[in-house]
């Protein structure tokens, strides 16, 4: 099973990915990853910098929205790239929570190999299920 | 298109497709699409439902219209368009795009291909030092804050006001620049802090900076208003957006339109299609905050029109002026805005339209809200600036009344994707098309390489069908063709 997968054959002008895990935690942080290498190549990023989020959110859909979310506006705000998350998703009385960790650096043009400027999440098609072997697979269109 | 879906609409002129609203239960009008017989088959079917589903949007007037080149977007289809009334209808953040006022801006030089092409190499790199491109580049302008809620009201003037533009800049761009109806105070620190570090900046994605000649001039006398010299003229295209203050302020209004859609009792079907009544106070704060991106934007030109100016200035040894850098136009692709149009079907009676009703001159005016996404405004006699993919060229238009009576006046905004990213990157690695392209004399600079090869010519519809499609439809008409010499991009 890979981690992710961008698909080729769905939304056109935009970036359609698929992910993976055996958890919600492993899904989510393939995901993140899927959004990351889209943006910067992974294996030309150094994992300097920590950088902790946080998020509450009412369903685990919009959990991994706001998470996702959250990586697009540090690319912008921080100027930051990851190439190593860890997620801890929680189920909770009132809802869902999430705490994540990431490693990665501040962009650098010259030493960075780099992708596509994601502008958002989109909702098209935007989902998570589980599959008959148990895995979670969520898919997910971003805005390029 | 699949054959089903083809068989279903009527030709109800030249090429102007109807799907009726009978297709599927709940659409309150028909999807119409412009189209040459080759385009119409080769459409998208995710485009195609993407139409349909706009179709089915509380207060949409006349047709769900899907432009030549239109393809599978996110919720509205891209080459969208939408009018909803003022008063019944809704405002859709999916409907304009995350990049609001994404769009395209056409200045003019006095030289000509023999004078730039020995220079195109030092002009592309001095372009590519002098304009931010690609992820997560911070722009030129260091602004406060305070300077950037400025920004989101004056637009264009702004830049203008601090040297960088000409006045008479203002009056070649789309509402003179700036919006009204921008209020800071409905846009989150959360899309200010994501933007206040980018004015001046390309982007990345299908965002270019292109040097062109005139490859062939259609309407010498149209030409000549708007700058066109004749053939062989050095123009410069630039193609971007709001950059990641519009895509927060899109972002963010998405997220509160869903709970408010409930407050409404509106069902849409597809959750990217989010709205709500633009008379309502959510639709209001929207609309403000789209304005304030869109001026963003607008600004955002600005500044790379003058980065442009100071780069051929810097090369050519000789100022802006000296060099005849006018602007033709500045114009949006990716906007709502309000508009008075005829509407002839106030009821959104439609089906079986023919051609005599769709052309009826004699129609009441209506306040709209029209919805263009990766659609071009094409006013009668006003500049409509088409780019195509950066190997195969772009084009100059001129709006027509036939667009005013037809499409809300609007038109075509490019080429149009035709495979996926993940696709094309398969097909073409970045640095042989870059070659490749260098051999045909077309120099380019990219942020990235699998970017380029994304953006090969192979990944986008025929241009020339495209134009032939608005043209055949009288929703615009060829005034130039420009071919790329030398391209920045993301």
């Amino acid at each position: 099973m890979p981690k992710f997968r961008y698909l080729p054959d769905i939304a056109t002008a935009d970036l359609a990915f698929e992910a993976f895990g055996k958890t919600y935690d492993e899904l989510f942080e393939n995901a993140g990853l899927a959004l990351e290498e889209a943006m910067v190549k992974l294996t030309s990023v150094k994992p300097t910098k920590e950088h902790t989020i946080n998020k509450e959110e009412n369903s685990v859909e919009n959990l991994l929205y706001s998470f996702l979310e959250e990586l697009i506006f540090l690319k912008d705000a921080e100027t930051l790239v990851f190439n190593r998350i860890k997620c801890e998703v929680k189920k909770e009385v009132r809802g869902w929570r999430l705490e994540v960790r990431a490693r990665g650096e501040k962009i650098n043009p010259e030493k960075h190999k780099l992708g596509v400027d994601v502008k958002a999440v989109t909702k098209h098609l935007f989902e998570i299920k589980q599959l008959p072997n148990k895995t979670f697979r969520c898919q997910i269109i971003l805005d390029v | 298109m699949n054959a089903e879906l083809l068989s279903r609409l009527n030709r109800v002129d030249g090429a102007i497709w109807e799907l009726p609203k009978t297709y599927r239960k709940k659409m309150r009008v028909p999807v119409r699409i412009v189209a040459t017989e080759k385009l119409l088959k080769d459409m998208d079917d995710g485009a195609v439902e993407q139409g349909i589903n706009v179709a089915h949007l509380p207060g949409i007037i006349g047709a769900s219209w899907m432009m030549p080149d239109a393809h599978w977007g996110y919720g509205f289809p891209i080459g969208g368009v939408a009018a909803f009334d003022v008063k019944d209808g809704v405002i859709s953040p999916g409907g304009i795009g995350f990049d609001i006022n994404c769009g395209m801006r056409l200045l003019v030089t006095n030289l000509t291909d023999n004078d730039v092409r020995p220079k195109i190499e030092s002009i592309v790199n001095e372009l590519f030092e002098a304009i931010p491109t690609g992820v997560g580049r911070g722009g030129v302008v260091r602004l406060s804050p305070d300077e950037l809620k400025e920004v989101m009201v004056k637009g264009a003037a702004w830049a203008i006001e601090k040297g960088m533009g000409w006045d008479e800049d203002i009056q070649h761009i789309e509402e003179n620049g700036a919006i009204p109806g921008a209020d800071p105070e409905n846009v989150s620190d959360r899309a200010i802090k994501r933007g206040i570090n980018q004015l001046g900046t390309l982007g990345g994605g299908n965002h270019y900076l292109e040097v062109q000649k005139v490859e062939k001039v259609f309407d010498k006398k149209v030409g000549e208003e708007m700058g066109i010299t004749g053939e062989g003229q050095v123009v410069v295209m630039i193609h971007c957006g709001s950059r990641g203050f519009g895509h927060q302020v899109a972002t963010d209004y998405l997220n509160t339109f869903e709970p408010a859609m409930k407050k409404y009792g509106i069902e849409v079907p597809d959750k990217q299609l989010a709205c709500v009544p633009f008379s309502s106070p959510e639709g209001k704060r929207y609309f403000s905050a789209m304005a304030c991106a869109a001026n963003n934007a607008f600004c955002n030109r600005q500044v790379i029109a003058h980065k442009v100016r100071e780069v051929f200035a810097h090369v050519f040894g000789r100022s802006a002026r000296e060099l005849g850098m006018d602007m033709v136009y500045d114009v949006a692709h990716n906007i709502a805005k309000i508009e008075e149009h005829p509407v002839k079907d106030l009821l959104g009676k439609s089906n079986g339209a023919s051609k005599s009703q769709i052309t009826n001159h004699k129609s009441p005016t209506r306040r709209v809200v029209v919805h263009r996404k990766g659609a071009t405004r094409a006013f009668p006699g006003e500049p409509v600036i088409i780019g195509g993919s950066m190997e195969t060229g772009s084009y100059l238009l001129v709006g027509t009344q036939g667009a005013l009576e037809k499409t809300f006046g609007s038109t075509a905004h490019g080429s149009g994707r035709t495979m996926s990213r993940t696709k094309a990157r398969k097909m073409v690695r970045g640095k042989e098309l870059q070659e490749r392209m260098k051999a045909r004399g077309i120099y380019v600079k990219s942020a990235s390489y699998s970017g380029l090869a994304e953006e090969a010519g192979f990944a986008y519809k025929d241009i020339v069908e495209v134009v032939k499609s608005v043209s055949l439809a009288d929703i615009s008409q060829p005034v130039a063709s420009f071919k790329p010499i030398g391209n920045i991009k993301g």
